[in-house]
Parts: structure tokens; sequence; C-alpha cells
């Protein structure tokens, strides 16, 4: 396999294919920038071209676009508390009062080079366990996988915060929210009335900027003063490199969780960030600065949602089954490539394959490197008055929400959910919760029916579930444990 | 083809119109198929795909954008354009209320459509019979079983204890399998909620499940592999439905018998009645892709758009190209497509009520 990993390895370094990745990532990088739009739309951007390519040109610009996106979607997060993609919220609790802080640069550098250890990370895991993993994915069943869902609603636990009750409540009221539409087993509609855009409930993307990037426009709006409050931005590059290789056992154990998440087809891997950003702080022994700047709250998410990337390739390739929403696009365009995802990936395809990691690994440093080089134009950003650049800011936004399915409803969605969270704001509610309980709902409610249905009452004493409950029950027990001892709110 | 199904039809009140747009359509194909108008010359041709990118209708569509270009005219340029929501239903309301009918769209339609369509869904604005059929392909499917359950035949499915199948709702493409099942009147248990055809085929590997449907390139890629290590055992097709509105077996699978063909073994003649009604209807919902015209599209352009097809399924290139995608399937061509579709098209009331009696005694839901 390794002689195959260098030829694969000249096949994408020869120019005529290097040019297509860096094309992908330029495509990476802006999308991933602007506030809004992912993965998925980049996809969509770039799969009218690739019918007729050559594959290995063509699977390495889509990968090189998703590969870079989590990097790069770090800027609006940190710089203007603006979730740059769906993968990105965690890094505003800490990122964005650092920015404040005029620490914008620190934080940067530590996220990217996070990102770029993550990434890496998921390319290396990628390339080592793909011919043996067939058996671990296989090993999830339903009942596992409903409660390694449950363990992820338990991580809000340890995010509300000084009042674990709107936690709780804030939870609710996401997996709520994700009742709106079709039920996942039957052709139940809920609570959708005769609007035919409910039918499909509210898209995430919709859900994570109304909630996160409304309310911090608004109020600084209403001051009209500049996300930094200090007038110079400290450079800090170097000690965000420093605090990346300082705290490097979180970065580790960040991106093993980020690749362990993606890998897990189903189990929601845009909340990686916030399962990574819940166990940093629960691993760390002064946890007084997380949620007012503490690095370590940057560099965790950042490393998880990029090794994400690595791990959702897993059962993409080995099962044909997508495990996040840009790899699901990327599916697609490898069957338009005439490539079909599964056993072959190991055997006929596997140059393809190969170039898939590369790619990755690749796209990584280069896109790292890119961001590394924007940073310091970028940062200034923070330094602007929120008047000149908000107008700007909220066209994209409203742009970005009305792409997501090109109704009306998108538009009034976004606008209602942006003055929900700006209520929230106001009077000092959690909304992480929110999302995370929207995202994990439809899993939860899917592996429950299918866990009932198929096994009864019997799956309970499976010991996996047994064992996982424990730990669910662990992670609550901890979180309020913190909040005694007085966790910073978040 | 079963001339009381058409008969029987509950859409009588739309008998006028089908008759008026038949009689329009056959006028087209004795009149002028003949050559290129060049309606599309240096045009752009845009496929309504009322889902997401990235699915296997999405797929199909991109494939017919990036090929068929050249047999519609000089310098034509066909885009794929996806607008998803509630299924494909957004998309297709779309494609009624506020298309225009300048021949510059076509709609795409698959199962996600079809389905509430055929039921009778109340979000559903459009009606298939109001269009013009351009192109159709029907990919079906294969049902298979877990090796630990030591048969080999699908006569034996009868002497398993416990047949578990996995589905994802009772309106999705899997429909088809429970169709062929309730054809065949196969005790099973079905469990309901997995998200996609991918994670049903996890669940037999896991042992969740013991029998699964999955479709033609799903399955030679992914299943066919599991048969060869011999964890899996193949059982029999659904069969695809040829120009002349009967069942066949699939090109893509000729060794391996029809749901039909276990039916005759297995009770000494052909299936017929308001079960087989039932069991077409759901197959050619399930299984086709399609293209439609608005009918009142200027005549040139949907002459133009069948000669294209015409023209390219007497390409070998094309063709050979088409097998390597779409598997070994036939490009059906203006009315070959609308025959194909009307086993769903022209359900009777009667095959209906039986799928909804029998969804309900079954697995209790509601269609």
């Amino acid at each position: 396999m390794l002689a195959a990993s260098f030829d694969a390895l000249s096949l994408i370094l020869d120019p005529s294919r290097l040019v297509f990745m860096l094309l992908g990532i330029s495509v990476g990088l802006v999308v991933g920038i602007l506030p809004g739009l992912g993965g998925v739309v980049g996809m969509s951007l770039l799969l009218p071209f690739i019918y007729g390519m050559d594959p290995h040109a063509a699977t390495a610009m889509l990968i090189g676009m998703a590969a870079v996106i989590a990097t790069a979607d770090t800027f609006p997060s940190i710089l203007i508390g603006v979730p740059g993609s769906a993968g990105s919220q965690a890094t505003i609790l800490d990122g964005y009062p650092m920015a404040q802080q005029g620490k914008a640069g620190r934080a940067l550098s530590a996220a990217f080079s996070a990102s770029l250890i993550g990434g890496l990370i998921g390319a290396l895991v990628l390339f080592a366990i793909l011919p043996i993993a067939r058996p671990v994915v296989l090993a999830f069943k339903s009942p596992h996988l409903f409660m390694l869902t449950v363990l992820g609603l338990c991580v809000v636990g340890l995010l509300a915060g000084k009042y674990p009750f709107r936690g709780i409540l804030a939870t609710l009221i996401g997996i709520m929210i994700a009742m709106l539409g079709s039920a996942p087993s039957s052709v139940t509609f809920r609570f959708v009335g005769d609007s035919v855009y409910l039918m499909d409930g509210i898209p995430l993307s919709i859900l994570a900027m109304g909630l996160f990037a409304v309310p911090e426009i608004i109020d600084l709006l209403a001051d009209n003063r500049a996300v930094s409050k200090v007038k110079e931005i400290s450079s800090g590059w170097k000690d965000g490199v420093r605090d990346t290789i300082r705290n490097r056992w979180l970065v580790l154990r960040s991106a093993a969780l980020g690749v362990a998440v993606g890998a897990i087809p189903g189990l929601g891997g845009s909340v990686v960030d916030w399962l990574s950003y819940g166990q940093a702080v629960q691993s760390s022994k002064d946890k007084s600065g997380f949620g007012k700047g503490d690095v370590r709250g940057v560099i965790a998410p950042e490393s998880s949602n990029n090794a994400k990337e690595g791990g959702a390739l897993i059962p993409t390739m080995l099962f044909g089954i997508p495990g996040s929403g840009t790899t699901a696009v990327l599916l697609g365009g490898l069957i338009l490539l005439g490539i079909q995802p599964g056993p072959s990936m190991l055997t006929t395809d596997l140059s393809i394959t190969l170039t898939i990691v590369w790619t990755l690994a690749l796209a990584n440093v280069v896109g790292a490197f890119a961001c590394f080089l924007l940073s310091r134009p970028i940062a200034r950003l923070s330094t602007i008055p929120a008047a000149k650049f908000a107008p700007f800011l909220l066209i994209i936004m409203l742009v970005g929400a009305f792409q997501n399915t090109n109704q009306w409803g998108d538009l009034v969605a976004f606008i209602v959910i942006g003055m929900f969270g700006w209520l929230l704001k106001s009077y000092d509610w959690p909304r992480a919760p929110i999302l995370i309980g929207f995202v994990l709902a439809p899993s939860i409610e899917r592996y429950l029916t299918i866990s009932a249905s198929r096994y009864g009452w019997s799956w309970l004493s499976d010991p996996i579930v047994i064992v996982i409950g424990v730990l669910a029950v662990a992670v609550v027990a901890a979180g309020v444990c913190a909040k005694r001892k007085g966790l910073g709110e978040t | 083809m079963n001339k009381t199904t058409r008969n029987a039809s509950c859409f009588t009140r739309r008998a006028l119109t089908l008759a008026v747009a038949a009689g329009l359509s056959s006028g087209v194909v004795a009149n002028s198929h003949a050559e290129l108008t060049g309606f599309y010359d240096g045009e752009t041709l845009e496929i309504l795909t009322p889902w997401t990118p990235g699915g296997g209708a999405d797929t199909w569509g991109r494939y017919v954008s990036a090929t068929i270009g050249p047999y519609l005219g000089e310098d034509v340029s066909v885009q794929v354009i996806n607008r998803p929501g509630a299924g494909g239903v957004q998309g297709s309301n779309e494609f009624q209320l506020r298309t225009a009918s300048d021949g510059m769209t076509v709609l795409l339609q698959s199962a996600g459509q079809v389905f509430p369509f055929m039921y009778g869904s109340d979000a559903v604005r459009y009606d298939f019979r109001d269009y013009e059929p351009i192109v159709a392909m029907a990919q079906s499917g294969v049902v298979y079983a877990s090796a630990d359950l030591g048969i080999e035949d699908p006569l034996e499915l009868w002497e398993v204890d416990e047949l578990i199948y996995g589905e994802v709702s009772p309106q999705a493409i899997g429909s088809m399998a429970l169709a062929a099942f309730a054809l065949l009147d196969l005790p099973h248990d079905a469990i309901f909620g997995y998200q996609s055809r991918g994670p049903t085929r996890l669940a037999l590997e896991q042992g969740e499940t013991n029998l699964d449907f999955q479709t033609t390139s799903a399955y030679t890629s992914n299943v066919e592999p599991l048969v060869e290590e011999g964890t899996a055992v193949p059982l029999f097709s659904l069969g695809v439905i040829d120009t002349d509105g009967e069942l066949v077996r699939d090109p893509a699978f000729p060794d391996m018998p029809t749901v039909a063909e276990v039916y005759e073994e297995r009770h000494g003649e052909a299936p017929s009645g308001v079960a087989w009604d039932a069991y077409r209807a759901v197959l050619s919902a399930g299984s086709i892709k399609m293209l439609w015209a608005k009918a009142d599209a200027p005549k040139d352009s949907i002459n133009d758009l069948r000669y294209a097809f015409e023209q390219a399924r007497e390409d070998e290139d094309f063709m050979a190209d088409s097998v390597e995608a779409n598997g070994p399937y036939e490009w059906l061509v203006g009315d070959d497509a609308y025959t194909a579709m009307s086993a769903t098209l022209d359900v009777s009331e009667e095959a209906l009520n039986y799928l909804r009696k029998t969804f309900k005694e079954r697995y209790d839901a509601d269609l």
C-alpha cells in the first residue's frame, strides 16, 4: 500500500491536477470565510464542472474544497462572533472574547495551527484505519447509536453555564424546533399546517446563523462600536502557535474525538465542535477562563472539526454512507465520476482512495498557510465600527440563508429565529443547547424508534448500552459539580 | 397492458385532458421526429431537479445534462437546477405554478414526487398527466437476504421463522419491496426509520435485519462483494417495465428471477388482480426516472428533445457510456416513456385502496 500511496502522490502532484486542487482550495476558502455558506454550497458550485474530468483531478478538487472549509470558517467566528459555517460555532465562545480583548491574532493563529494538526491527524487516521475500519463501523447498531446521541445531549450539561435549568429548557426547545417537518419513520408531517416550506423543517444553517449571528450584529450596531474593544490588535501570531503546541494533548484528544464522531454515520457531525468544547472544559483543572477568552476553548473545537472530515470519509468510502452534509454531496460527485463507493475503494479504486487521503493532507497544509497569510489583513475587520460593515454582513447572511431552499420561508425563518436569538442573548439564556438539541433530536428519535421496534426492551440490557449510559450520567454529574465551583458562563 | 386499470381510473375528471394530451403526443411522434428544428441552438436548457445535489436522481439528471447537449443542436448548454424541498414536491409545484412554458425548462421526475402524487397528498399541485413525456429510464433493484438465514432459493423464504426487513418510510423507494412482499404474501417484520438505503444495508450486515432491498448501482457495488464472500444471498429482482408495459427480467440481472416468476413458481399461475396492479404501480413510481416538458411548450422544443434522445440512443458511444454510468437500461422516448409510467399514472382507486389497507394492516402506516 505504501508504494501505491507514493504513486498516488505523484499523480496529484502532476501540475495539471495540482491546479484543480488549488482551485478547489480557493473555493473552499471563500465559501468558508463567508458566513452561512458551508461545504454543501461549495460542492454544489463545483459539481457542474466535474463530469468528464480526470477522476483524480476531480476528486482532488472536491476534497481540496471540503478540507479547508473548517479552517477558513474560523475567521468570522473569531473576528465577528458569527459562525462561518455550521461546524465552527463553539469557537465563538472563547475566540470572540479574545478578539474583543484585541487578541484576534493570537486566537486565529492558535485556531489555524490546531486546525492544521487536526486535519493532518484526520488524514493519517483515514489512511491507517481504512483497511480495517469495516468491522468497527459495523459494530455500532441502532441501540448503541441511540445511547451515543444521548451522551452527546448530556454534554449540554457542561455548556449551560450558571443556569443549569435554563440549559435543560433550551435543549428541549431545540428538540421541539427539530420536530417541525416530516417525521423520520412515517409519512407524517408535524406542526406544518399548509406551509410547504415547513415540510422539511428549519435548515440547520439558518438556525445557527439566526441564534448566533443576528444577536451579535444587533448589539454591535446598537453600540456602534468595533468588535475589538482595544484600538490596536496585538500581533501575537507566535503566541497562538505556542498555545497550540503547549496544549498538544488537548489537540490530539479533540482530533481523535472528531475522527470518531465523523466516522460513525448518523451521529450528527455538525455538533462535534460542541462535544469537543465540552470535553475540553471537563478535562481542565482551571475552568474559570472558559467563555471569557481561554485559548483552549478555541483549540479544542478547531482541531476536532477539521479532523471530522477525515473520519466522515470512512463510512462514505467503505459503505457509500455519508458521515456529514459535505460528504453526502461528495458521494454524488464520486458517482458522477463513475466511482461507486464501496469495498472496491480498497481494491480497484485504491488509487482514488489514496488521492483523497493525500489531498486531504495537502489541502490542510496549503489551506492553513493561506489562512495565516490572509489573517493579518482580515483581522483588521475587528477594529472597524459596526455601522460600516454590518450592512454588508447582513446582505451576505441573507443571501446565505436564501440559498438553503430558495424560498421566502428561508428569510422569514432567519429573521424570526434571529429575533428569538437576540431575546435569548439579552436575557442571558444559553443558545448552544438549542442547537445541540436541534441537531441530535432526529437521530435520537430515529434510533430509539428502530431500537424499540426491533429489540423491544431487550436492548436496554446490552453491555455497551449500559456502559455509555453510565458515562452519560457521569458527564451530567461532572457538569453539575463544575457549576458549583463556579464555571464561567457560556 | 391491462386496460381495466385505465378504465377504472379514479381520475376520470382528467380523462379528457389525458385523451387530448395522448392525441397530441402521438401526433408529434408521427409527423416530425425526423429532424431537429434547431430550437435549442445557442440556448440553455434547464433540468429542474427538485432535490439537493448528490442523490440518485440528481446524478441521473447531471448525466443527461453532461451528455445530451450535442444531440440537441449547435452549441446547446444543459444545466441542472436544484430546487429542493418537501422530498421533491416543492420544486415540482414550482414547475407547475411558476415555470414559463417556453420550452427552456424540463422537470426531472423520480420517486420523491411520484409517491405523494400517487397517494394524493394535499401539498401536490402538479399532475404528470398534464405534461409531455420526453424520456424515461427504469432502474430497478434486487431483494436479498443475509446468509445467516441458511436459504438459497426465494421459495425457501416461507420456511424462515423471523424475516426482518429494514425500511426508511412507507413512501420511500423501498416500498417497492414492501409491495412485492404484499403480492407474494410473505410474512415479515418491517423496521421503519432508517435514514436511507445505505443504513438499511448496514443493518443487514450487522445482523439487525436479515432481509433488504438495494437499487442496481448500490447492489452491484456494495452487495455483490458480500455475495461473493458468502455473507449475503440474492433472492429476486423487482423487474423492469418494458415498452409494452409488461414486467420483464432486469437487464442488469438477467439470471435472476423477478417477483412475478417467484409468484408463478409458488402459485402455478402468473400474478394478476388488484395486488398485481398495485405492485406495478408502486414499481414504476419507485423505479422510473423521467423528464417531462410542459404540454404548452413550443412544439419544436418537444420534438427536438425527443429527437435528441432518439439519436443519442442510436449512438454506440453514447450507449456504451450510459451502460457504464446507469447500468444496461433502455432510454424510453416519448410515448414509450409514458407507457412505462402508466401503471402509476393510471392506477385504479381499487389498487390504491388495496395498498392503503395492506400498509395499515401490516405496518400500521397511513399512506
